[in-house]
């Protein structure tokens, strides 16, 4: 038995007719109103300090510290962690909080030591704007790694977008009782359209100054809903003795037998936990929205006092974000919590249980669990929806650079000598044409948003963080390995997920049989385990793309750089970047 | 690269430490296997972290200008 004593709170009733009321969508309208016009003010403010290309894309590399480390913090996290993190605690156990712990230490704290200063001056030296335009500089082959690298990440920023406007609309369709999915339908829109008219004017100046707001909204919202809700169970004592009633009552099954596995590490199905610790960790150092965020950084000083700010409010966030699940499947409801929740999201859902029934849980927590006012809960629900905006801005931000900087105007039109003023104009109209695809796409939504965003995460990383690392701290890396190498881990995170993800396999190839799934393992084949512990058995489904391709793309890297002997950049070029990158000069 | 390598074990010793002063190490009472138990092993590593984060962050600084200020003073000294 876990420890933290057993005290129980008198159950609460789930009330199926309880909903938010006119006045509590108007407090949420208004709040959110409210948050559109900072940001269009914002995007205005920037409007001015927006002159060029270099303004629009890394903010003319002017951002201190506190915008440097709130920025990396609210990139890191959006509506698709709010919504995915909660139902994996509640669903297979605790195990999930640990991840907190290596978003922090190596997803916060060694991205920032590691690759924070050498990033931003690497960048700095070669001019580069972007991730794919620094890979090519730095390996110098305009040709062909940077076109390619600009498709890759305009192709799985994309998905990942999806993933986003997905889990916002999830959140959002609570706030229309009763008209089912039009609701889910309007959020996507309404978003996608606000996004990209505020990153059309504004640039990476108006993302990055929203980010004070937003992240601070987030932080205030996620620290009061699981103070709450703790308050609300009494203590964590309480939360345990409801968690064990609730495990005990079902209808879930898979505790029931030890129900003190749910509490503990490793249990039966840590492997996935792994695999999407892992990803959510060192997939922010090779995706692009993350590293620009250095490139935007103005000295040294600013990546390190930037760190320690970062390093709290993810601390902060990513522990909550998990926590929330905890939370909410330690409230004391009659029928247990897990039976409410199901019920909740089969009414949401127009009377049958959606198969990722346990993304419901913020939604649920917000308005059926009873644990905050539901007006302070429409407040809440704006500033989550704040957090997915925050992320989608980037993300379209990169995705729209990558288009048109890395593959048309250095890419397949470099000999046209594009202007940069034209560069921008296409920047623009690539940004309205991914927010189009990326909502037309989340109207007929995945079955799992945070696989999805998972996907996406790993295979940009397949291409890109082998090279980018390498690049900072190994001369011997060649041009033909980058691609190579990139490419190869690539196709292997792909048909990875393809083969073995247990939510896909029935469908076949995903994105042609794109369609929502209503039960999570309809007809799945029987995978037999490849990795047994004394603790656990893992089957290749458990196993993440993103650990996989890793472990193809870096003996890969390695291997042909050292075959590659031609293809290696002068000395007196790399012997430069590397003295720039170490040089202990403050700017 | 001496400072990286002290960084990455700090943080491992850290986790460790953490793991087991909060006194919740456990085991599987089926099995008898030993796991952690989640809550307070997050909690203790996560504190951890934040105060090697804060040690890192006091002897960087320091690295760069403590030792440019003890130079001065030295040279002013002379």
């Amino acid at each position: 038995m876990v420890k933290f004593g057993k005290k129980k709170q008198k159950q609460r009733r789930y009330d199926e007719n309880m909903a938010f009321t006119a006045a509590d969508t108007i407090v949420f309208w208004i709040t959110f109103a409210a948050y559109l016009a900072m940001l269009a003010l914002i995007g205005v403010y920037s409007k001015k300090k927006t002159k060029s290309i270099q303004d629009f894309m890394v903010a003319n590399r002017s951002i201190g510290a506190v915008l440097t480390g709130l920025s990396y913090g609210a990139t890191y996290f959006s509506a698709v962690l709010f919504i995915g993190c909660p139902g994996l605690t509640w669903m297979t156990g605790s195990q999930w909080m640990l991840v907190t712990l290596m978003n922090l230490s190596f997803g916060t704290f060694a991205a920032f030591v590691l690759l924070g200063n050498r990033t931003r001056r690497l960048s700095m030296h070669l001019g580069a704007l972007t991730m794919p335009e620094m890979l090519a500089k730095r390996y110098q082959d305009d040709k062909l790694l940077r076109p390619t690298a600009g498709i890759v990440l305009a192709v799985f920023q994309t998905i990942y977008l999806v993933s986003i406007f997905t889990g916002l609309s999830l959140l959002l369709q609570i706030m229309f009782p009763g008209t089912g999915k039009g609701a889910y339908y309007i959020a996507c829109i309404l978003c996608g359209v606000i996004t990209a008219i505020y990153l059309i004017i504004g640039g990476s100046h108006s993302a990055i100054l929203s980010d004070l707001i937003e992240s601070m909204m987030m932080l205030f919202a996620m620290l009061t809903i699981v103070l709450a809700g703790v308050a609300a169970a009494g203590g964590l004592g309480g939360l345990n003795a409801n968690i064990y009633t609730d495990i005990a009552l079902g209808p879930d099954t898979i505790f029931q037998s030890n129900p003190d596995a749910w509490f503990l590490f490793p249990n039966a199905v840590s492997m996935s936990m792994i695999g999407m610790g892992l990803v959510t960790t060192f997939g922010t150092w090779g995706s692009p929205q993350m590293s620009t965020r250095f490139f935007a950084a103005k000295n040294r000083r600013s990546i390190r006092y930037g760190m320690i700010i970062a390093c709290l409010w993810v601390f902060a966030v990513s522990f909550c974000s998990w926590f929330a699940g905890y939370v909410g499947r330690g409230q004391a409801i009659v029928g247990g919590s897990t039976l409410s929740l199901r019920t909740f999201a089969t009414t949401l859902n127009g009377g049958t249980l959606p198969a990722n029934w346990y993304e419901y849980t913020m939604p649920w927590l917000l308005s059926e669990a009873n644990i905050i006012p539901l007006w302070m809960a429409a407040l809440f629900l704006a500033g989550t929806t704040a957090a997915s905006l925050t992320t989608g801005e980037k993300l379209i931000l990169v995705a729209g650079s990558a288009i048109a900087r890395d593959f048309y105007q250095q890419g397949i039109a470099a000999k046209k000598n594009i202007s940069d003023e034209k560069t921008l104009k296409i920047t623009r109209i690539s940004i309205l044409a991914i927010v189009g695809i990326a909502v037309l796409m989340a109207i007929f939504p995945p079955a799992m948003v945070l696989d999805l965003c998972m996907f996406s995460w790993a295979s940009l990383n397949a291409f890109t963080l082998v090279p980018l690392i390498a690049g900072l701290y190994w001369k011997g890396g060649t041009k033909r390995a980058a691609l190579i190498s990139g490419l190869i881990a690539l196709g292997v995170a792909i048909t990875w997920f393809m083969m073995f993800n247990p939510k896909w396999t029935t469908y076949g190839l995903p994105f042609i049989a794109y369609k929502p799934s209503t039960v999570i393992y309809p007809g799945q084949p029987v995978q037999i385990p490849i990795l047994i512990t004394p603790w656990f058995s893992a089957k290749p489904g458990d196993i993440h793309e993103f650990i996989v391709s890793q472990l193809v793309a870096i003996p890969a890297f390695f291997i042909i750089s050292k075959i590659d002997k031609k293809g290696k950049p002068d000395r007196a070029f790399l012997d430069g970047i590397f003295k720039f990158m170490t040089a202990n000069v403050e700017e | 690269m001496n400072l990286l390598i002290g960084i990455t074990i700090g943080m491992m010793i850290g986790f460790v430490i953490g793991m087991f002063l909060s006194g919740h190490a456990a085991s599987d009472p089926i099995s008898g296997l030993p796991r952690i138990e989640v809550f307070s092993t997050t909690m203790t590593g996560c504190i951890i972290t934040i105060v090697i984060v804060l040690l890192y962050l006091y002897l960087a600084e320091w690295s760069t200008h403590g030792k440019v200020r003890e130079e001065k003073a030295k040279t002013e000294e002379v």
